[in-house]
């Protein structure tokens, strides 16, 4: 009787144990499905929707936590996702985050596409002490705060610019050319001053003596003086953030005047709309952008091709780049909630604080994932293209080339 | 005492209004969580600006869509003053108010001359071209805006001199005295000789001006009066989001919900403006809780689902804005079936 009692206990135990494990993980995303940024806000969505069903779910890609159901480190516990818009408007993801916290009870919250809604949400989660992550946000000033719990795996505008000046930095001693003068042209928006202001911080701290800026308003429709100020100085180098229609004119109108610069970066996708390949041709060719995401990683990332498959039959598109950010983003969360001593804010904070992933890990062309003390990614590198016959190929860094770069570019009428 | 109590202020009852004032103080106390909380604060600031607004655009009879402008300066004064210089919104709120009657000046004496539709147009106008400016203005942070940082206060006086709380309570009562405050200034006017002018100028100005009214000034002051209630509201936002960027302050998006809550709420009237914001704000931010991100998104039917699917999601505007929706199908009821607002409805069934 007493031995059945203690197998009873024992089996209950045995029972019991995996069924205490089973917690059930909750994870609030704010992110825009209306307003202004609804359609990207809603296909960024999808892709984080998708790395929390693969960490869920069993499936047969190289990633960590793909293969086991659910997270391994608490037991196969599954994670359940609380999804908010916040339309893009600060007060209501303020408001949001605070609900998610108080009363969806959420063990972190992952968001928030604009830096404008992030800055505030963040706030509410810092109040109560709940862990926050970013894929997306990219203002500078996010993780110039210092919170304890807040995290930014994505590049900031500043390491965009870091990246554009090692590019040029390696391109420099590798093709013995040197580069003194660097022009930047930008559209006279937030985001084209955000790169103008990064330059001049840091410009002279990688070996160049001389910058001249140009800005224009986005609907301009003569550059034509603009592009002969800028011949007059000669810069070796021009980097340029525009738009899609600006970027068209900007090309042609140095083409017509007869500026050419030993190198043209782009910030963001100007370049690499398909427009601007089919109304430059073979003058589009030779020109860097820089970007996060790129369809070339599906064959250098080995979990890329299964991923933006899955994805596109999803969306109804390929993967780009705040989506692909964003995606990875979660599974930096997936990896600090199962590898967390506990469920308790401060364990996953800590857990955050410790991550340590490989690049080779992610579908990103980041070199890994690891924060410094602020909660900012060291490792968010972005991946610079150059076009050549008219399409994108990746060049920098060197783990992800496909094709060696071509520098200085060709005058136009040598192509 | 009780022929008092029966007494109607536009229809209302003192008794109801007592029990009306004395249900929103008594609220937190039994909506503890800090959403429930947020919803009547947001409803009480809205109504305050729609209350403030109705004093030109429903007494005087000039719609204008750039009360933002007057938004964003209570919001810009208080978050640039206390993160440049520390300085309490106890200090720079009488600072924001100069600036707010220099702009009310600035621009009315220009717009007024403008009657009808133009005047209307000069203000969107108006309210576009401070967006891109300040948008660009690096020192106000251009358009990222500017963030409080975060300040742990000791003590009551403390809490008061920065204007920042841990608690919702505080924020409550003080959006609530701003919601009466613009509740009795609109009734003040509205009683007053001034309101008079006001609401022959709205009738037929010419008439208004003949029997020797000073249109210009009277309309002037409105606007001073309309635009100090609203730069109340921005600096009582800065202080509670503790972040000031354009778009939810000094854009046309605001302007234009101003505006619509006053119109949809009934012009022209006391109580339609506060009833608009009850109405409408409430039903955004529930609407957006509890439809937006359920309903969003199930983008992985799409795969087999076939055309039916993708007519079904995309009919959903993409699954996430159904709440946007649903506003946009009472505003439309609300215009066909009830030009007075939802308080002309309500009067209909009284």
């Amino acid at each position: 009787m007493r031995l059945i009692g203690i197998t009873a206990t024992a089996l209950g135990i045995a029972f019991a144990a995996p069924a205490l494990a089973q917690e059930e993980i909750r994870i609030g995303l704010l992110y825009p499905t209306s307003g202004t940024a609804a359609k990207s806000g809603t296909e960024t969505l999808e892709a984080i929707k998708l790395a929390y069903d693969i960490v869920n779910g069993s499936y047969d890609i190289p990633l960590p936590y793909a293969k086991t159901a659910g997270l391994p480190g608490r037991g196969g516990a599954k994670i359940k996702l609380f999804i908010e818009d916040h339309g893009g408007r600060p007060e209501r993801g303020q408001a949001i985050a605070e609900r998610l916290i108080t009363q969806e009870k959420v063990h972190i919250i992952q968001g928030a596409f604009h830096s404008a809604v992030a800055a505030p949400s963040s706030q509410v989660a810092e109040k109560y002490g709940i862990p926050y992550v970013t894929g997306s946000s990219e203002a500078p000033t996010l993780t110039e705060r210092s919170f304890k719990t807040f995290f930014s795996v994505t590049p900031t505008t500043e390491d965009i610019a870091r990246d554009f000046f090692t590019f040029l930095d390696d391109l420099r001693k590798e093709k013995g050319v040197p580069l003194k003068s660097l022009g930047v042209v930008h559209v006279n928006d937030a985001w084209g001053a955000s790169l103008a202001k990064a330059a001049e911080g840091n410009y002279k701290k990688y070996g160049f003596d001389k910058l001249s800026m140009i800005s224009y308003s986005p609907q301009a429709a003569d550059l034509r003086s603009e592009v002969l100020k800028l011949k007059s100085e000669a810069p070796d180098i021009v980097l340029q953030a525009s738009f899609d229609a600006d970027a068209i004119l900007a090309v042609r109108t140095y083409q017509a005047l007869g500026f050419m610069p030993k190198g043209i970066l782009a910030m963001g996708a100007s370049f690499a709309s398909p427009d601007f390949m089919k109304a430059l041709g073979k003058n589009a060719d030779y020109a860097f952008s820089h970007t996060k995401f790129n369809p070339s990683l599906i064959e250098k990332r080995r979990a890329a091709a299964a991923v933006n498959k899955l994805y596109e039959q999803r969306a109804g598109r390929q993967l780009w780049d705040a989506p692909a950010r964003e995606f990875t983003a979660a599974l930096v969360v997936a990896d600090a909630l199962n590898r967390a001593k506990s469920l308790k804010p401060d364990d996953i904070i800590q857990a955050l604080r410790e991550t340590n992933i490989d690049g080779a890990d992610t579908i990103s062309p980041y070199k890994g994932v690891k924060f410094n003390e602020k909660g900012q990614n060291v490792l968010a590198t972005g991946l610079i293209t150059q076009i050549q016959d008219g399409t994108h190929h990746p060049v920098w860094p060197k783990d992800l080339a496909s094709k060696p770069v071509v520098f200085p570019a060709p005058a136009w009428d040598k192509r | 005492m009780r022929a008092w109590l029966a007494h109607r202020v536009e229809g209302l009852p003192v008794a109801a209004i007592v029990i009306l004032v004395a249900a929103l103080a008594l609220y937190p106390l039994a909506a503890t969580m800090p959403f429930w909380r947020h919803v009547v604060i947001m409803s009480m600031l809205y109504g305050a600006m729609g209350v403030a607004w109705n004093i030109l655009g429903g007494l005087a009879g000039q719609v204008s869509f750039g009360h933002g402008l007057y938004f964003g300066v209570g919001a810009y004064t208080a978050a640039y003053c206390y993160t440049a210089f520390g300085l309490s919104p106890i200090v720079s709120l009488p600072m924001a108010l100069a600036i707010s009657t220099g702009a009310s000046v600035l621009i009315g004496l220009p717009t007024f001359r403008l009657r009808g539709h133009y005047f209307v147009l000069a203000s969107v106008f108006i309210m576009q071209s401070i967006y891109v400016l300040v948008s660009n203005w690096d020192r106000m942070g251009g358009a990222i805006g500017i963030e409080y940082p975060v300040y742990k206060a000791e003590g009551i006086a403390d809490a008061l001199w920065h204007g920042q709380f841990p608690d919702k309570l505080p924020y409550y009562y003080a959006a609530l005295a701003l919601f009466l405050l613009a509740l009795g200034t609109f009734r003040a006017i509205q009683r007053s000789r001034f309101g008079m002018f006001l609401v022959a100028i709205r009738e037929e100005q010419d008439a208004a001006h003949s029997l020797g009214v000073d249109v210009a000034r009277y309309k002037l002051y409105a606007l001073i009066a309309s635009a100090a209630v609203t730069t109340l509201a921005g600096t009582f936002y800065a202080q509670y989001v503790l972040y000031v960027e354009p778009i939810s302050t000094v854009s046309l998006l605001v302007s234009l919900e101003i505006g619509f809550i006053a119109i949809l709420g009934g012009i022209g009237t006391l109580w339609g403006p506060a009833l608009g914001a009850f109405v409408i704000v409430p039903t955004t931010e529930l609407l957006r809780a509890y439809l937006s991100g359920r309903l969003a998104l199930d983008m992985s039917r799409l795969a087999d689902g076939g055309p039916l699917a993708w007519l079904e999601y995309y009919a959903l505007g993409g699954g996430g804005n159904v709440d946007i929706l649903v506003y946009g199908l009472v505003i439309m009821l609300i215009a066909r079936f009830q030009p007075a607002g939802v308080l002309g409805f309500l009067r209909r069934i009284d």
